[in-house]
């Protein structure tokens, strides 16, 4: 994958290797690795999807003996790194926020059982949120779970952290979770690679079924063993404020952790005020020493807690009388801690002036299907299909159907199944029931889609279910999926069509068809209608492969796209279609050539014939 | 940006998705490094990059986190004049931006054509490309050093595309 260019003139010392400029996710990778995990695995999914891309990159390339591979979905790849850490190996899961809520269930029952081979899980958050659907705190769901949770606050750190996590997992006999947020994840800086030395370790797989297979009654042993297992981890350094800035006898002081510390440390040196402030910094904050926190209050006279997302380290003060934070108001309550927040609670609570800021409008351009997606004909075709209907659909690029009206739901991954059969048995006995499509991503398919459909089956839901089938998980950058094979560094495994997943839930009819013959598409899409009546849910795959995949559109026909004469400006191809190529100005289409790829689905959609199509040479 | 004496700067990029601002910030940050100071940067990933509004930073010298605050870039490149006017309240004041658009409103303080070039290159995809070698020059980074981290960044199919895009951002840089 990335070319890791050193920078030559800033040469590490002492035969250390020389810095590199690695994004967080890289880093973290590399951490991964040096800290002798022999098996990674990961369901991708912004911001975390570099962590495993590079982990397996790094294993191919060096011919490492270490298992990568992209998961069907995070509870299995939970399920199976947990494994091998009660084997005395050491292994890292990499997900995203949303990701761990469908790993919970393994999470919550590892952290009774422990481990002998240190796990590390890597769960990103994404305040914003700018690619997820909630702004979870994941550092709150280490408490829910018990498990200790690291916050780096740069891609430096985040390295630090991973390579110690692992001996640290082992110390306790716990998982830990590492919680970089996207501003972590998505930062590059200079690090120092580490070696990468893979253990060697032979599996030791100790029966113990009290602990392995415990049933309620030893549960309760075992519940009782974490939360002392959890005393002990208090005492540990990272469990207490560290002083990052200030002399520790100011008046007022600041807690906090992940890359919020870093934006006060910027806001401080920029402000000058680099003597009447004290910077604590908690890099585990959970579990806490909360004794050597709530010190803090006796040692200032006011404290300010400034923490992504919610108020975890701040609730933890034994007394919060002079205790500032987002339980009383000073930090907003949504939204990520941007410089310019930070800056502002920062003058709030010191009532000093930060500069003047002209704020930059929130106004940003909408992401939009690429011209020549083919997501975008099937949505097209489903429409004209099953008109006024539901289309209840799912996370992945094709999220962005809504902005042509493809898109009516989009809940949480696999969601698109069961929210079909929702809507179905919500109007089943209205007058005139519409017509309901579950509209759902191939990858999104394997990692969620699977169990609804069967339920949908067998408990006499009806409804088209479409498969957009572009051959990758295209949103988070290109990872394989089942069908497509390739899923480990070593290539092993087999692949499974979506035809086979889908008839093995029960499904009778299944129809492939390719959506950029938008007429026909619509014809299948509208047959397969007509048989849920009969059969409940029936299928239609979509399948024609992302052309962000350059070979793709080189073998593809091209198309010189050309407006005539007898366009009446009625906007239906930007209305209904929204190709970011197609714009109406003054009453007529206009295709700009630029973003046009010459796929040519457009010519269909006129409802006058006024797109025309050449073949290119 | 002389390495000896230079001080810490802050750089602000902004584009729409596709157009490979993550290669220009990645260059650039490079490039920095090379200077022996520290670099961090932030990048926009995910759904944006679908034609959205894409941004980058970096920030060089003494800095902890990786964005930068409304009113203190010293430097912002804008491959979309749209984004560029958008994102100009990033900027501060005195600093300078570098912006590709069709005519020179005034605005700002280097405009280039760079859509224009990339067009007559036939390569359209190349403004990234164009933009980082007039950023460059604005800049005051030796060409060859860029063309060398260019090189080493590209792969090997935009290897000689990229080149060529990048000379011809410096041949029609400072304007």
């Amino acid at each position: 994958m990335s070319t890791h260019t050193r920078a030559s003139a800033a040469t590490g010392k002492h035969g250390k290797k020389a810095p590199e400029i690695l994004l967080g996710n890289e880093a973290i990778a590399h951490g991964i690795l040096a800290g002798g995990a022999n098996v990674v695995t990961s369901y991708p999914g912004t911001p975390a999807s570099e962590v495993c891309t590079t982990a397996m990159s790094l294993a191919s390339q060096r011919n490492l003996p270490v298992h990568v591979e992209w998961s069907i979905n995070e509870k299995t790849a939970v399920e199976v790194a947990f494994t091998n850490s009660i084997t005395g190996r050491r292994s890292a899961a990499i997900m995203k926020q949303v990701g761990l809520n469908v790993a919970s269930d393994p999470v919550i029952s590892a952290a009774y059982m422990g481990v002998t081979g240190g796990l590390l899980l890597v769960v990103a958050d994404d305040p914003g949120p700018h690619s997820s659907q909630t702004e979870q705190d994941t550092r709150l769901f280490a408490v829910h779970a018990k498990v200790p949770v690291l916050d780096p606050m740069s891609p430096r750190e985040a390295l630090e952290m991973t390579m110690q996590a692992f001996e640290f997992s082992e110390r306790y006999k716990t998982p830990v979770i590492l919680r970089p947020t996207t501003r972590v994840c998505h930062a590059r800086q200079l690090v120092e690679p580490p070696d990468i030395k893979p253990l060697d370790r032979r599996p030791d797989f100790r029966k113990d079924p009290s602990r392995w297979a415990a049933t309620p009654g030893p549960r309760l042993v075992l519940h009782r063993e974490l939360n002392a297992k959890l005393r002990e981890i208090e005492k540990h350094p990272w469990a207490r404020p560290r002083l990052v800035h200030g002399s520790g006898n100011t008046d007022l002081a600041v807690v906090s952790s992940g890359v919020a510390c870093a934006y006060l440390l910027d806001v401080v040196a920029e402000l000058g005020r680099r003597q009447d402030l004290s910077i604590y910094k908690i890099d585990m904050p959970f579990p806490l020493d909360e004794h050597a926190l709530s010190s803090l209050t006796e040692r200032h006279s006011r404290v300010l807690v400034v923490e992504e997302t919610e108020p975890v380290i701040e609730m933890r003060f034994i007394n919060r009388e002079r205790v500032s934070g987002r339980m009383d108001g000073t930090v907003p309550d949504a939204g990520e801690l941007t410089p310019d927040v930070v800056a502002r609670v920062l003058e709030e609570f010191t009532g000093a002036r930060a500069p003047e800021r002209t704020m930059v409008s929130a106004k940003q351009r909408r992401p939009s299907l690429c011209a020549g997606c083919s997501h975008r004909a099937a949505f097209y075709a489903v429409k004209r299909a099953l008109p006024g209907g539901i289309y209840a659909s799912d996370i992945g690029c094709y999220t962005l159907g809504l902005n042509l009206g493809g898109v009516d739901t989009c809940l949480c991954m696999g969601a698109a199944v069961s929210q079909a059969a929702g809507f179905f048995h919500a109007f089943k006995d209205a007058p005139a029931p519409p017509p309901i499509a579950a509209i759902i991503g191939d990858s999104t398919f394997f990692h969620a889609g699977i169990p609804p459909t069967i339920n949908a089956m067998v408990t006499g839901a009806r409804f088209v279910l479409v498969v957009l089938d572009n051959a990758t998980t295209a949103m988070t950058g290109h990872q394989p999926t089942p069908a497509t094979g390739g899923m480990t560094n070593d290539f092993s495994g087999r692949t499974l069509s979506l035809e086979e997943a889908i008839a093995g839930c029960g499904v009778k009819t299944i129809r492939v068809h390719d959506p950029y013959d938008v007429t026909g598409f619509a014809d299948v899409v509208r047959q397969a209608y007509a048989r849920t009546e009969t059969e409940g849910v029936t299928a239609v795959i979509a399948r024609h492969p992302c052309i962000r995949d350059r070979r793709v559109l080189q073998a593809q026909t091209r198309y010189a796209m050309r407006i005539t004469e007898d366009c009446t400006g009625c906007g239906l191809c930007v209305r209904e279609f929204e190709c970011p190529a197609i714009s109406v100005m003054d009453k007529r289409a206009r295709i700009d050539a630029s973003l046009c790829v010459g796929c040519g689905v457009c010519v269909q959609v006129c409802p006058v014939k006024a797109i025309a199509a050449e073949v290119e040479s | 940006m002389n390495p000896g004496t230079c001080s810490d700067r802050q750089i602000f990029m902004v584009g729409l998705g596709g157009q490979g601002i993550l290669l220009l910030a990645r260059a650039l940050a490079v490039w920095a490094a090379t200077t022996g100071r520290e670099v961090i940067t932030s990048e926009t990933h995910g759904m944006a990059m679908r034609g959205g509004t894409v941004t980058a930073s970096l920030k060089v010298g003494r800095y902890a986190g990786p964005l930068i605050p409304p009113g203190a870039a010293d430097v912002l490149i804008g491959l979309d004049e749209q984004e560029a006017l958008t994102h100009l309240p990033m900027l501060r004041q005195g600093g300078i931006s570098v912006v590709n658009a069709a005519t020179d409103t005034g605005t700002f303080s280097h405009v280039v054509d760079a859509a224009g070039v990339a067009r007559s290159l036939g390569a359209p995809g190349s403004i990234n490309m164009i933009m980082l070698g007039i950023a460059a020059q604005v800049l005051g980074i030796d060409r060859a050093d860029m063309e060398k981290i260019v090189e080493e960044l590209s792969p090997a199919r935009a290897k000689r595309a990229n080149l060529k895009a990048l000379q011809a951002g410096f041949d029609c840089g400072a304007q």
